[in-house]
């Protein structure tokens, strides 16, 4: 499985409010230039994003994170990996979920789409982090 | 499972499979990434997303930056250590 994008929750949520385009050109991006990458959406960011989502929203946060033959997967938070994101997260007040995409992005080795970059370069390296904010 | 087909190709692309080593694999490949390609649109569609050539080119230039420095640091790193051992 070749993960090339984690998202945090920030992301998630800016995709099932349409308040931005970015999200929706990445998976464009990933769809147009190769047939075997995938997005990842890490399991706890897309519960925190999913809480903080109205009804009508949250459908979009479904297909995106459950649509089989696209270009996501949903990222499993396994055994004692929870420890080391709830520490992350604890870490890191405010930017519930960016914990597990934190971990994601270093495990996979893939690039994390946030709008929360200032937190998520406390974490990574600068090169490993795609700011979305304006 | 595989199933067997007979059918009928235009001659230039009938050509192309021509050059390849497996012929069914490539078609399946083929049909596989239309099949992502056409779940990925109307996933977007469905959303209410009308993305642009131009708005997927900006993020693609943002996106190949990080990626090419990435791939620079690991080098530098892997000609650390071979500077070191």
């Amino acid at each position: 499985m070749n993960v090339r994008l984690v998202l945090d929750a920030s992301a998630l949520l800016a995709y099932s409010r349409l308040t931005s385009m970015a999200v929706g050109e990445l998976i464009g991006i990933v769809e147009e230039e190769d047939g075997e990458s995938l997005i990842g959406v890490p399991a706890a960011s897309f519960l925190a994003a999913h809480r903080a989502l109205d009804p009508d929203d949250r459908d979009r946060l479904v297909d995106l994170a459950t649509s089989s033959d696209g270009v996501t997967v949903v990222l499993p938070l396994l055994g004692t990996d929870a420890v080391e994101v709830a520490e992350l997260d604890a870490h890191e007040p405010g930017t519930e979920g960016i914990g597990h995409a934190i971990f994601e992005a270093n495990r996979l080795s893939a690039t994390l789409a946030t709008y929360q970059g200032e937190a998520a370069r406390r974490w990574l390296a600068d090169y490993e982090v795609l700011d979305l904010s304006p | 499972m595989t199933r067997r087909f007979s059918i009928s190709l235009p001659d230039d692309v009938a050509a192309e499979l021509d050059r390849v080593e497996n012929a069914s694999a490539f078609i399946a490949d083929c049909i596989r990434q239309r099949r992502r390609r056409d779940t990925v649109r109307k996933m977007l569609a469905d959303a209410g997303y009308e993305i642009t050539e131009e708005g997927i080119e900006r993020m693609r230039r943002r996106l190949h930056e990080l990626e090419g420095r990435r791939r620079a640091h690991k080098l530098e790193e892997r000609r650390r250590g071979r500077a070191a051992s």
